[in-house]
């Protein structure tokens, strides 16, 4: 017995001590959310603008703004998370005049971020509605699924990653340029590929279909709007440019009814709706079929803050907008 | 509280401990392994501990009062008194609403509309199997082949042993409970091989399984969407995936059993390495293949009343195999299916050509071998497609869409982690290079000298620690 234990525990103590390292480096590493709660805790203080919800709203660039805008967009994120992450701040952005929401094909049909829940909770401290489970909210090993723990290794090793810190970024990221007012910044890198089209309408497809989450992610988001009127922030829901074939293969009574939930809320609290869903854009301005590129996101986080600019100077006159 | 999760990890050092600090005392070790069984079940829900009690009680009771007595009314009374409570549990739980579903279907196709109530009940975790536990017994004891157990704690960890408590190996009474009646002595090879088995479980279950899962599930939970190759590609991951899963699982218990001193029965023999249906069959799930031949297949007469009966028992055997996996008419398809495919070599008196190894003591098979298991596991995989789609239309439109013309085109990519190759490649050459062994790695440590088998243990750990998502992913014989 004691040899057993003897030797079970020498074989362990590389394992315990490799385990142990990594639990270290999780700890210590860097990632978007972590950067992006330290700006908005800082700089975000001063924003104007807030700009939430998914990886197509985290394309927009707050230096594009005419205003001072802030990005607490992230990939995947959902309206859940978002109404959660604004909520925690807002006390502190006193200057605080709009809050950008992004409602996109299947903003109103998911809550739960899978995996990025847990990284949602190492960077703000949001619980999801299952809360996370223990091991994983006490370890960030147990937290982080090892194939990550490598991925972020292998790039924190290459040395890529100097000037851009956050390590859980999708590949288009352009790691020369550092994460600023909350802003990932992409690279100009296109590919439109008729298979991977297919397959993301696919997926999206398939996520609105099988979601019964609605009326709950609607009446969340009601109480958000409500929130931040009686803060006297106006909230303005939009939806961004996807490429026209993609648009295609969306499942269209979803695209409908996505518009008449979002009119009614709309028209519920006289809350603009700018729907950039269809906005001509040139193919080499997407990354894929629903994503910015670089050039893209210069053109569309451009035209939101001349559309903002012209609903500042008629404000006052409480105007509903409905592109 | 499943194998492959952290509270599993620090739940068995702790038991293990515990348990071989008694000394050896046997009243010590029944009563630590009862309480940890019972811990371990009620980590699922502690209100199907009441329900397994129930049972426990009542196959208890039943030997005692079947063995006081000669008089054969009286014994089969307390028989058929505890076959048809436990199998009534078993029809309440798991299929009532399966058949009642069925029922107001087939009214409904006649014109009546019938108005079924429903059950709105949890499936209690591994019903299925200390249910067949307890009927194996009781049977035993009626049949004189064993005496009954007359100490309840003995008795109730013959049960609820919580290594097969959940998903087998179905024991039987004559195997297990005089090992559970002799204190056990620890001893350190035994331990060892214990915790390699589990070590080859985790890389089954966490590697192998769960990385063919998110592939099935994306084709099969939308069948026909994809190219005819794709359908192929994820029904024979599908194979992959069950095999290991189960398997691996039933690794994991075994090994788990061995650390704490006791052997379980073998539960699978390399299956895919079958040269016909009948030997798969007999590498398959080995302790439920038993059981059924045991306690059905030969009190209905097995193959001793002519073809016709022959016929009818096997169909018998494979209809209730599949309906034991689920209430699901894909179970009973995939049954008879499998019925089909064995009736032949029952016919012919072909199904005990193979008892043997195959290319035992060399390291590749006959161009014949070869081909064999080839037919062999391509038939399996055509029945995994009923056993793993959610309902027969499903499993049609997949066939349909196998048979296209897109069946020559490339597969669909996604959701396919290319990185996983070399696992998937290098676990088929360790179960061909390990199939005359209990499992695949069970003599590493007499073939391979001491450094290269380190690196091996700690590229398996490896494996297992880097594909292991987090959250344990459940097994999917659970369900069952």
């Amino acid at each position: 017995m004691k040899r057993f234990v003897r030797r079970s525990l020498l074989f362990a103590l590389p394992l315990i001590l490799v385990l142990f390292f990594f639990e270290l480096f999780l700890r210590k590493m860097d990632t978007s959310y972590k950067i992006k709660r330290e700006q908005v805790a800082s700089a975000g203080r001063d924003a104007e603008v807030l700009i939430l919800g998914n990886s197509h709203a985290a394309r927009l660039d707050p230096r594009e703004f005419s205003q001072n805008a802030f990005n607490l967009a992230q990939v995947n994120q959902s309206l859940y998370y978002d109404k959660r992450i604004a909520l925690k701040y807002l006390d502190q952005m006193k200057k605080l005049k709009y809050v950008l929401i992004s409602v996109d094909f299947h903003s109103l049909y998911f809550s739960d971020e899978g995996d990025r829940n847990i990284w949602t909770y190492y960077g703000y401290g949001i619980d999801y509605k299952d809360p996370v489970p223990f091991p994983e909210k006490v370890s960030y090993l147990a937290g982080y699924k090892p194939k990550f723990l490598l991925e972020f290794m292998k790039r924190s090793l290459t040395g890529k990653y100097k000037v851009i810190r956050g390590l859980e970024l999708e590949e288009a990221a352009d790691l020369s340029q550092p994460i600023v007012k909350g802003f990932v910044p992409y690279t100009d890198t296109s590919n439109l590929s008729d298979t991977y089209t297919r397959e993301r309408a696919d997926f999206f497809n398939k996520i609105v279909r099988t979601s019964d989450e609605r009326k709950e992610i609607l009446a969340d988001l009601d109480g958000f709007i409500a929130d931040l009127k009686a803060r006297n922030i106006v909230p303005i829901l939009i939806t961004l440019p996807c490429y026209a074939p993609y648009r295609g293969l969306l499942d269209k009574k979803v695209l409908e009814q996505n518009r008449a939930d979002i009119l009614a809320l709309s028209k519920k609290y006289g809350v603009s709706y700018w729907d950039y869903f269809t906005m001509s854009l040139s193919p080499d301005c997407y990354l894929n079929c629903d994503h910015l590129n670089a050039k893209g996101s210069v053109i569309v986080s451009d035209t939101l803050s001349r559309d903002l600019e012209r609903l500042d100077q008629v404000r006052g006159g409480e105007s509903l907008s409905v592109r | 509280m499943l194998f492959n999760s952290l509270g599993f990890a620090i739940f068995l050092p702790i038991v293990f401990i515990i348990y071989w600090l008694t000394n050896n005392k046997l009243i010590l070790q029944n009563v630590i392994l009862l309480a940890a069984s019972c811990f371990f079940y009620a980590c699922w829900d502690p209100r199907f501990l009441l329900l397994l009690l129930f049972s426990i009680l009542l196959d208890y009771f039943s030997a005692l009062k079947i063995a006081e007595t000669e008089a054969g009314g009286k014994r089969l009374f307390w028989l058929w008194l505890s076959i048809s409570i436990n199998l009534g549990f078993l029809m309440v739980f798991k299929y009532y609403n399966f058949f009642a579903g069925s029922f107001a279907s087939a009214a409904g196709q006649l014109g009546w509309y019938v108005d079924v109530w429903t059950l709105k009940v949890i499936l209690p975790v591994g019903i299925s199997f200390y249910t067949f536990h307890g009927l194996s017994y009781i049977i035993d004891v009626y049949k004189r082949r064993i005496a009954p157990e007359r100490n309840f704690v003995d008795y109730a960890l013959f049960v609820s042993f919580f290594p097969l408590l959940v998903a087998g190996p179905i024991e039987r009474a004559t195997h297990l409970l005089p090992q559970i009646k002799k204190p056990r002595v620890f001893e350190y090879k035994n331990a060892i091989d214990g915790l390699r088995q589990i070590l080859w479980g985790l890389f089954k279950k966490i590697v192998i399984a769960d990385s063919c899962a998110s592939y099935v599930n994306f084709i099969f939970n939308d069948p026909g969407s994809y190219s005819g190759s794709s359908h192929v590609l994820a029904a024979v991951f599908f194979a992959v995936q069950i095999y290991c899963d189960f398997s691996g699982y039933s690794d994991i218990a075994l090994g788990t059993a061995r650390l704490l001193g006791i052997d379980l029965l073998r539960n699978f023999a390399f299956p895919y390495f079958s040269r016909d249906i009948a030997e798969f069959w007999r590498r398959w799930h080995i302790s439920l293949s038993s059981w059924f031949r045991d306690y059905v297949y030969i009190p209905l007469g097995g193959s001793r009343g002519g073809r016709g009966k022959t016929i009818r028992n096997v169909f018998i055997i494979f209809l209730i195999s599949g309906l034991w996996h689920g209430a699901n008419w894909t179970f009973v398809f995939w049954g008879l299916l499998n019925a089909l495919y064995i009736l032949p070599s029952v016919f012919f008196k072909t199904n005990r050509d193979h008892l043997d190894i195959v290319a035992q003591g060399k390291m590749l098979p006959s161009i014949r071998e070869f081909f064999s298991m080839a037919i062999t596991f391509a038939l399996t995989v055509f029945a995994w497609i009923f056993f793993r789609s959610d309902n027969l239309a499903s499993a049609f439109v997949f066939i349909k869409k196998i048979f296209s013309r897109s069946l020559f085109s490339m597969p669909s990519t996604a959701y396919l982690n290319v990185s996983f190759i070399l696992p998937l490649a290098a676990f088929f050459v360790i179960e061909w290079m390990g199939r005359e062994e209990q499992y695949a790695i069970a003599k590493l440590e007499i073939k391979w000298p001491k450094p290269v088998r380190y690196a091996a243990y700690y590229a398996l750990f490896f494996y297992v620690i880097y594909y292991s998502s987090g959250v344990a992913q459940q097994f999917i014989y659970f369900q069952f």
